[in-house]
């Protein structure tokens, strides 16, 4: 206990209750989770990821590496949240993190104990790489269940995030990174422009560092700014202000992302922002000391201390000890003491502080240790006392170590640049000397950094860098940025800082906090040779955790270059990279899960389908009816009476997802003779022809069946899978191949609903359906095309086959379409019509041996499935040339079979490959394989289409279809493709 | 005027989604503006007799500029291409349109398709609008970038549409039908923390 409530700071009168492990707290509104904790006097929040350390509040922001816990409980747990950037909400549950039984009480922190042992092994640097190498097996039994168990932070929910995420598309002019002093300005200046200004803040309350300042008398009107700016914007219609907003990520084409936490029924959004002119004010963050035991509970920045003092109102301590080497930090001391809060002392390791800041001191009856470093934090679990040394003025030893005691201990190491934006623009940082801090040197294409991003700590010398950039940015986009009140107070943005980067001490020296890595493993990995930067990076895993090495880069780097006796500017820094914040998986999906994950695509009699209890399978993007069962059949016994009554009497059967194409023009027939390789120029009106097209390379492509309309009319089918596909090959061939054809095409997909009626008594069913049409042989013949009219809607019937019964395609207006289906139906019900699915339209195909994409897989050649008796000699077509290649013609190419399962009741399995032995083995020859399989009511038996080496010629052989994965092995006889009615009577009757 | 026989059975894309809830006060409203007539238009811009002909049967001249309409009554023109325009003209005269431009450019290399019943008009109002569309589509609604009158294709969650601005604010978007109740479906999510009423 050792936070508590201390004034009003910025927060609201509201009352809160939320609880912590259960655990009933009190917080106001405005306070994070952070500050709530403090408040209520707890110190101890988690235990740290390797060693189980206790862990507490470490800062006020986005660099947090100790109070990480868990928000919300069941689905909507959400777990690494930085304690420092989530709000308190009524009823908020929090949790601690990897401790058991409580984070006061951890089993597991003995980790820290064999650390301290056993230094170099367990969980040191590089453990993973050579502690656990042998035996491999035991990886996954012992190692990986007992590290997971041991190391690690919060734990993913089991079930479903039920929250609403969305994904949000944002254009503006200028878009400004950081709301503080510096970025508020910049945006308020350029959106008097009238440009779109797009501004984001992390923080709930922008102002930036203001927020450190006390809020008091004295700077009310430096509060009163603040807040007028921050109201100017919002009242601006060109702005749009995004609080609680992380930009995480700068890409290419000047594009933004961002995570918002919202409260509402939408709980994030993952917004992407196209910029024309980026300004980064993103701040600077403090870094830490390296000491003994610098993680520990209560040992706080020195800015964060005095944020929580100023603006959460929460005290962090009773008794502050201050430890610095710049001057920043002491205006923390100052700020408690003024506040009443006892400061037991500011240690300094540089030898001459400025007399202002002694004067401080002084005034305030504070004692200062000059050219004295704290050496440990002391207390069982967090700090109640420090020792402090004199630092001998080589900086390598220290003497006269000393007690002081405090409980909360705030430290600064200096400031370090926000340059993660800046440099994903693609420029590396450079180290600046004076603050000792990499910034970002030469900016990227229309970025700007201005203020303490760019190194510039003072509060009106950043405001004024804030405008000239909004003045640049502007006048490049030929707007005019405004005038803006500047604050009305200054800040010296001086820090004076004397790098110190490591302390001689004992105990455990954190340089990354939140991975538990200390100044020793970054020593051990420069001896063990890792000594480039991303090295040691990927060697311990230093800026690898949620604050992507926020606070312990800058540290990590110097000891590094010290350690190679080189300097810092040298060693230099690692690649930054998106994201630079924890971003949520759900953000990204957006609303793309469940049903809008993929679209689904719906026929214009989608519904009568369903009303009939049609089993759907996915077709693309369409859901088709598979199967109609009646009571108590399978699927099997479903398909195969489907079958077996299209071929005994008739059946009707949803083909609308076939693509359809309108051909127009004086040239549309030539074109048809080049894009097919039969001729289409000799196609009668009124009638329809089966057409195939080949890629160049001689491949075939697609096919379908094209009709013609009138002289310089053309109604092309696609496969289903092709509809798109081909539209844009046939536009490509006009716009590019051949721009000198006077042809139009247009996708008429959509238009038409399509249903195909085949069987025996299909010209019966249609006679009856459309009274108007004669369907007689000699008016309406196998290939006949006629139009007509029924109850509003436009019919186009075509007289083919897919089943190689006597069959028509009906293809109505899609608005008429659930009507003229069931005006087919009905007029079926003389001849118990049955409705078919894909499975008994797959079936009736493989009898009659046609193919289609199973079969047209992008390998096969007209030769392969025997269709090259039907290219045209008389004319060039597309692929003609290449078809002729010599693999393209080799005899022993695989080529289109009928397969018959000698056993008829034995399945043969899609997928098998086709081979001479009973048994074969993995270096059996394969010759061929299984592209499609059915049962044939008509047969009896199992069969399927396969492609066989040679196959035309071996008709009668027996052979084997193997399916080693599923140890099947199917004798089978290799037959004709044209398993039912091979000479085509029936689709003439 | 209508020459709709609404005495068939004809049916909208979006017929089965009328038992949809209309929330109070919605912020975002959705109206079909069912069974209108839509002709695929191709031809030369740069031949006078073929835009002078579409003009004189159409009553307004062919919108030239990228991405620009026209609009003229119930005749709406929407610019796709250089050389392809969707016409969208009152519910029932799509026939008689197609007739009248055929018999116009008699002899012409033109090409004039019905695609009516492939897709439909939308039109999408309300407050909740401009943030919808944030949502739902990569592309800048911004009055300064999408202007009244302006026309793109362009994407609407996983659906492409053909979309443009009207004089109040809305927007109309051309959904395909196969995608339409997709496109519902996504509306009634996108739309929910605004509230959604279909008229």
């Amino acid at each position: 206990m050792s936070g508590f409530r201390h004034g009003a700071g910025r927060l609201g009168d509201a009352q809160l209750n939320f609880t912590f492990d259960g655990k009933p707290m009190l917080a106001r509104a405005g306070d994070t989770v952070a500050s709530a904790l403090l408040a209520n006097g707890v110190e101890v929040v988690g235990r740290s990821f390797k060693y189980h350390r206790p862990r507490g509040v470490t800062s006020s922001g986005p660099e947090e590496a100790g109070a990480l816990v868990t928000i919300g409980a069941g689905g909507k747990a959400d777990p690494n949240a930085r304690a420092t950037m989530e709000p308190v909400t009524q009823g908020l549950e929090v949790f601690s993190q990897n401790c058991f039984p409580s984070p006061k009480f951890d089993l597991m922190s003995v980790n820290g104990l064999a650390g301290a042992i056993l230094p170099g092994s367990l969980f040191s640097a590089g453990f993973y790489y050579k502690t656990f190498m042998w035996p491999a097996a035991l990886w996954y039994k012992f190692y990986e269940p007992s590290i997971r168990a041991a190391a690690g932070m919060g734990v993913p929910p089991k079930v479903a995030d039920p929250d609403i995420y969305d994904r949000i598309q944002m254009f503006c002019d200028v878009a400004v990174v950081g709301g503080g002093s510096a970025g508020l300005s910049a945006a308020l200046s350029a959106s008097q422009s009238g440009l779109r200004v797009v501004i984001f803040d992390e923080h709930n309350d922008l102002g930036g560092q203001l927020l450190n300042e006390a809020n008091s008398d004295q700077n009310a009107d430096l509060e009163q700014w603040r807040k007028d700016t921050i109201a100017a914007l919002e009242a601006a219609d060109n702005v749009t202000v995004l609080a609680r907003a992380v930009c995480w990520g700068r890409f290419d084409g000047n594009m933004l992302a961002a995570h918002q936490s919202v409260d509402g029924k939408v709980r994030q959004n993952y917004i992407k922002v196209q910029a024309k002119k980026i300004i980064i004010a993103a701040g600077a963050i403090e870094r830490p000391l390296v000491f003994g035991n610098n993680d520990k509970p209560n040992v706080m920045l020195a800015s964060a201390a005095r944020r929580m003092l100023n603006h959460y109102g929460t005290a962090t301590g009773k008794m502050l000890a201050v430890f610095t080497n710049n001057d920043s930090a002491y205006q923390t001391a100052f700020d408690y003491s003024d506040a009443g809060i006892k400061v037991s002392a500011v240690v300094d390791s540089r030898q001459y502080p400025s007399e202002a800041l002694v004067d401080g001191c002084m005034s305030r009856g504070i004692t200062l240790h000059t050219q004295a470093v704290v050496t440990e934090a002391k207390g069982w679990q967090a700090v109640r006392s420090i020792e402090i040394a004199d630092l001998a003025a080589n900086g390598q030893s220290v003497s006269n170590r000393r007690r002081v005691a405090c409980d909360v201990l705030a430290h600064s190491g200096g400031w370090t640049p926000q340059v993660q934006m800046a440099a994903h623009g693609g420029k590396p940082p450079i180290y600046d000397k004076t603050i000792a801090a990499f910034v970002v040197g030469d900016q990227a294409p229309d970025t700007y950094s201005v203020g303490a991003a760019e190194g510039e700590n003072g509060l009106l010398a950043g405001v004024a860098q804030a405008l000239e950039a909004a003045k640049a940015a502007c006048a490049e986009l030929g707007g005019t940025a405004g005038a803006v009140t500047a604050p009305p107070q200054d800040r010296d943005g001086a820090t004076n800082i004397v790098p110190l980067w490591s302390v001689p001490a004992k105990g455990k020296q954190l340089v990354d906090i939140q991975h538990d890595v200390t100044a020793a493993d970054v020593v051990q990995s420069h001896s063990e040779g890792f000594v480039s930067v991303e090295h040691l990076k990927r060697y311990t895993t230093l800026g690898m955790a949620n604050d992507q090495g926020r606070t312990s880069n800058v540290n990590a780097l110097a000891i590094m270059a010290e350690c190679r006796g080189v300097s810092i500017a040298e060693a230099g820094t690692t690649r930054f990279r998106a994201p630079i914040a924890p971003v949520s998986m759900g953000g990204f999906a957006g609303r793309e899960i469940g049903k809008h994950f993929k679209p689904v695509r719906r026929t214009p009699m989608q519904e009568w389908h369903e009303k009939a209890g049609a089993v759907f399978v996915q077709a693309g993007m369409y859901m088709r009816p598979q199967y109609y069962p009646q009571a108590g059949e399978t699927i099997d016994d479903a398909y195969e009476r489907e079958t077996e009554h299209v071929r005994k009497k008739v059946g009707i059967c949803d083909v609308t997802s076939l693509g359809k194409i309108e051909i127009v023009g004086p040239d549309a027939a030539e074109f048809l003779d080049r894009v097919y390789i039969n001729m289409f120029s000799t196609l009668k009106v009124g009638k329809a022809r089966y057409g195939v097209m080949l890629r160049e390379d001689g491949i075939v492509y697609d096919d379908g069946t094209t009709s013609r309309f009138a002289e310089d009319r053309f109604f092309m089918t696609t496969t289903t899978a092709k509809a798109g596909p081909v539209m844009a090959y046939l536009e490509r061939c006009l716009e590019i191949d051949w721009p000198e054809l006077k042809v139009r095409v247009s996708s008429v997909s959509e238009r038409w609903g399509a249903m195909a009626v085949a069987g025996p008594d299909a010209r019966a069913t249609l006679t009856a359906a459309f009274p108007s049409v004669d369907f007689s042989n000699e008016a309406f013949p196998f290939m006949g095309v006629v139009h007509a009219e029924h109850n509003g809607a436009k019919l186009v019937i075509l007289r083919i086959s897919f089943s190689g019964e006597m069959a028509y395609e009906v293809y109505a207006t899609s608005e008429h379409a659930t009507d003229i289906w069931q005006t087919v139906v009905d007029a079926g019900q003389a001849y118990d019509i049955v409705p078919y699915g894909l499975e008994t339209l797959g079936a009736l195909r493989i009898e009659k041996g046609h193919v289609t994409g199973a079969e047209l897989d992008g390998r096969v050649t007209l030769g392969d499935v025997h269709m090259d008796g039907m290219a045209s000699k008389k004319k060039w077509f597309v692929g003609k040339n290449l078809k002729q290649r010599e693999g393209m013609v080799h005899p022993d190419r695989p080529q289109l079979v009928g397969l018959k399962s000698v056993d008829p009741r034995t399945p043969i399995s899609t997928g098998s490959i086709l081979v001479t032995e009973a048994n074969a083995t993995a270096g059996a020859d394969k010759q061929g394989w299984v592209s499609s399989m059915t049962y044939s009511p008509e047969l009896g038996s199992f069969i399927a289409l396969g492609f066989l080496r040679g196959g035309k010629d071996r008709i009668g052989e027996r052979i084997y279809a193997a399916y080693p994965v599923k140890g099947k092995n199917v004798e089978v006889e290799v037959v004709s493709n044209h398993f039912v009615d091979p000479t085509n009577d029936r689709v003439k009757g | 005027m209508t020459n709709v026989d609404t005495s068939t059975s004809m049916e909208s894309p979006l017929h089965h989604r009328v038992a949809h809830t209309n929330a109070a006060n919605a912020g975002v409203v959705m109206k079909e503006d069912k069974f209108r007539g839509q002709l695929n238009l191709r031809g030369n811009p740069q031949d006078a007799a073929f835009t002078s002909a579409v003009e004189k049967v159409l009553g307004v001249a062919l919108p030239m500029a990228p991405s620009s309409s026209v609009r003229n009554g119930d005749t709406v023109v929407y610019w796709l291409c250089p050389n392809e325009w969707l016409l969208i003209v009152a519910s029932g005269t799509q026939g008689q349109v197609e007739a009248d431009l055929r018999s116009a450019m008699d002899g012409q290399h033109i090409a004039v398709t019905d695609i009516s019943s492939g897709q439909t008009l939308v039109n999408l109002s309300g407050t909740g609008v401009a943030e919808l569309m944030q949502k739902s589509t990569v592309y800048d609604c911004h009055d300064s970038n999408f202007p009244v009158g302006k026309v793109v294709q362009t994407t609407f969650a996983k659906t492409g549409t053909t979309m443009c601005k009207l004089e109040d604010g809305s927007y109309d978007l051309v959904i395909r039908r196969s995608f339409s109740d997709y496109f519902f479906l996504w509306l009634q999510d996108a739309s929910d923390e605004y509230g959604l009423s279909v008229s």
